[in-house]
């Protein structure tokens, strides 16, 4: 077999596949429907946020009416819109709140100012108005906060400051990641670390499923069309009809695979900005980790190897399907299966199985990626890369020895009539 | 002898598909291999090509086994209903073969110009193939498989599914090229008459078992029939 010839069928496997339109359809709604989705959700949640922390419009009913309460009132409305509402009993002032489009109502009881003049807890309500259902209610604490503040300030005197009091003790909170030996400055830099450890699995199984699912199609048009009658009888052995089609639809996978990435990076930077936004000052949150460049190395080889033995599956069941639409209702299981043991490596402790994991070809990308970024490679690595190499191998030439016409006959035959049976016998208990 | 059958037969599983089958084919002929649906016609020819193993009996190809990777470069074999890839023009499809054949030499173009040439999709060659006419489509698998200067070309139905003038086109086109490029053509049709246009001799074909062989016209005079589909039906009578 010449490399002329390998190129002249990979080529037409890639051009074949790269001129449907519907190909992209996955990959365009990952590019598109991800970062919308994204968008929604942090929209969602930076409302829920601002609420929270900022009060932008509240009504105030001062039942005290002393000179402290006046005094609260004008603090308040250096720091927000105030409304000062009137009536008799706590419904009627919320109404009246409601009236003047203020999502918060501060009541200031009678009894406020002495209380504060004995040097004990003043009393106050606040009220959350809403005018029909929501996900996320007014969130009174900005506002509490500043009543506590100015509450403090008056007991005080004046006599010990109340930044001190607010924050007595200049603390240096870190936190240290075991696994990967890293002092991390602040404790919530973790939050970013495991996001970063779990999206990049994710990102990875969804381009072997991707791979998987599309090897499986290209396989069972060639059967469809009846076209790998005559690719069988042309001079190249069965093994280079089947490398050239991993060739062809690898690179189109990796076209594919930008657009993938675009998509969920988009998702988690939008997902991630809105509690970004609100953070205290000082060093934000990040996903940027301090990876190893002979680690990404690693992925990058492992990647390449999972995507070989992810491609030589779906060839396998495109082989043995007669038309698209059987090899479709192979592969949606076959991608679920696949989804089991790397949510095993998403959520389980990073010791849990490893050799196992980094062993086989589908989960040694997610595990490495999920530790390169959260803990360490292991020492075994190379040598777990080898085995994973060794299986995909092994998958490869199991799946070239199908590609004799009598096999595949034979086995879609049984194939066609196991799957038209359960369809039958699925149709006669309905 | 192009071609040497001898005690072929064929199971699949517990069917079996060619009880003993036995013909020679001489070189530069053109062959018929004739019978109606399910008689072993395409069983026969893939077994020719080498996609098939027999299970039982003789089978040469230009002197050796089919699927001897030595005789692959030198036989052609166009299936039934053989589809092309939807989404590539006549021109790759046709450049795609001649690579595979010679690289990327002198003699891939040639074959290439020959292809098109057979072909004869003009300005179309560069659309896609799913935009062809079911008879354009078997214009460029016929000179997919003449292109190469095939020793032996295997031709399985190569009308079937096309309209009269299509099916003319295509006779024209493998008895032309035939006998210009000095293949031996080895066809199967369950069309009598298309058969009597192009073969220079024929085997009958039924239930998996020769019923009659020889030149064409020695087979109809011998039997004193008018025509094959005469000769065929005074043969099996009738029988399906």
């Amino acid at each position: 077999m010449s490399i002329e010839a390998l190129k002249a069928l990979a080529r037409k496997e890639f051009l074949d596949l790269v001129r449907d339109p519907r190909i992209f359809i996955p990959f365009l709604l990952s590019a598109v429907i991800m970062p919308a989705m994204g968008l929604v959700l942090s929209v969602a949640m930076q409302t829920a946020i601002r609420q929270a922390v900022e009060v932008p419009k509240v009504a105030v009913a001062d039942l005290d009416g002393t000179e402290l309460s006046r005094e609260l009132v004008r603090w308040l409305s250096n720091k927000a819109k105030v409304v000062e509402v009137n009536g008799s009993g706590l419904e009627a002032l919320a109404r009246s709140a409601a009236e003047a489009e203020a999502p918060l109502l501060l009541v200031v009881e009678p009894g406020f100012g002495r209380a504060v003049e004995l040097g004990r807890r003043p009393s106050l309500i606040v009220i959350g108005v809403v005018w029909g259902p929501a996900l996320f209610p007014p969130q009174a604490s900005g506002l509490v906060d500043y009543v506590k503040e100015f509450v403090a300030r008056k007991l005080l005197g004046g006599r010990i400051s109340y930044e001190l009091v607010k924050d007595p003790v200049a603390l240096d909170n870190r936190l240290y990641l075991a696994a990967k030996g890293l002092m991390l400055s602040r404790p919530e830099l973790i939050v970013g670390i495991t996001m970063a450890a779990m999206l990049l699995p994710l990102i990875l199984l969804s381009i072997a499923a991707t791979v998987m699912s599309m090897a499986a199609t290209s396989m069972a048009v060639e059967n469809e069309e009846r076209t790998l009658e005559t690719l069988l009888s042309l001079p190249v052995s069965s093994y280079s009809i089947l490398l050239s089609k991993l060739l062809g639809m690898f690179a189109l996978s990796l076209l594919g695979t930008v657009f993938e990435v675009v998509g969920m990076v988009s998702y988690f930077y939008l997902i991630l900005s809105a509690p970004l936004a609100f953070q205290a000052r000082g060093q934000p949150l990040s996903l940027q980790v301090a990876v190893a460049p002979a680690d990404v190395a690693f992925i990058a080889a492992s990647l390449l190897v999972s995507l070989f033995f992810a491609a030589a599956v779906g060839l396998i069941i495109g082989a043995l399907s007669r038309d698209v639409r059987i090899a479709n209702t192979l592969t949606a299981p076959l991608s679920l299966l696949l989804f089991l043991p790397t949510l095993f490596v998403i959520f389980a402790p990073s010791q849990g199985g490893a050799a196992l994991l980094y062993s086989l070809p589908i989960t040694q990308p997610v595990v490495a990626a999920r530790d390169a970024v959260a803990a360490r490679l292991p020492a075994e690595a190379p040598l777990y890369l080898a085995i994973s190499v060794a299986l995909t191998l092994a998958m490869v030439y199991l799946a070239s020895k199908l590609f004799s016409l009598e096999t595949l006959s034979t086995l879609q035959y049984k194939l066609s009539s196991l799957l038209s049976r359960r369809v039958s016998r699925g149709e006669g208990e309905v | 002898m192009a071609v040497v059958v001898r005690d072929l037969v064929k199971d699949f599983g517990a069917f079996r598909a060619l009880h003993g089958v036995s013909f020679e084919v001489e070189e530069g002929e053109v062959f018929g291999l004739v019978g109606p649906n399910g008689a072993g016609k395409t069983t026969t020819l893939r077994i020719l090509a080498g996609l098939l193993p027999p299970t039982r009996g003789e089978v040469r190809v230009l002197g050796a086994q089919p699927g001897d990777p030595r005789v692959k470069r030198l036989v052609s074999y166009l299936p039934e209903d053989a589809g092309t890839y939807r989404n590539i023009t006549g021109y790759e499809f046709l450049e795609m073969v001649a690579r595979i054949y010679y690289g990327r030499g002198r003699e891939a173009e040639e074959a290439l110009e020959l292809g098109l040439k057979i072909a004869g999709l003009g300005d179309r060659a560069h659309e896609k193939m799913k935009a062809y006419s079911k008879g354009m489509r078997r214009r460029v698998q016929v000179a997919r498989a003449l292109m190469v200067r095939p020793k032996v070309a295997i031709l399985d139905e190569p009308t079937a599914g096309l309209d009269v003038l299509q099916a003319r086109e295509v006779r024209e086109l493998v008895r032309g090229y035939a006998r210009e490029l000095g293949t031996t053509v080895i066809l199967s049709s369950h069309n009598m008459g298309e058969v009597e246009a192009i073969c220079d001799a024929v085997a009958l074909i039924h239930r998996g078992r020769i019923v009659a062989r020889g030149p064409l016209r020695e087979l109809l005079s011998s039997h004193g029939a008018r025509g094959l589909e005469e000769l065929f039906l005074s043969l099996v009578g009738g029988v399906r």
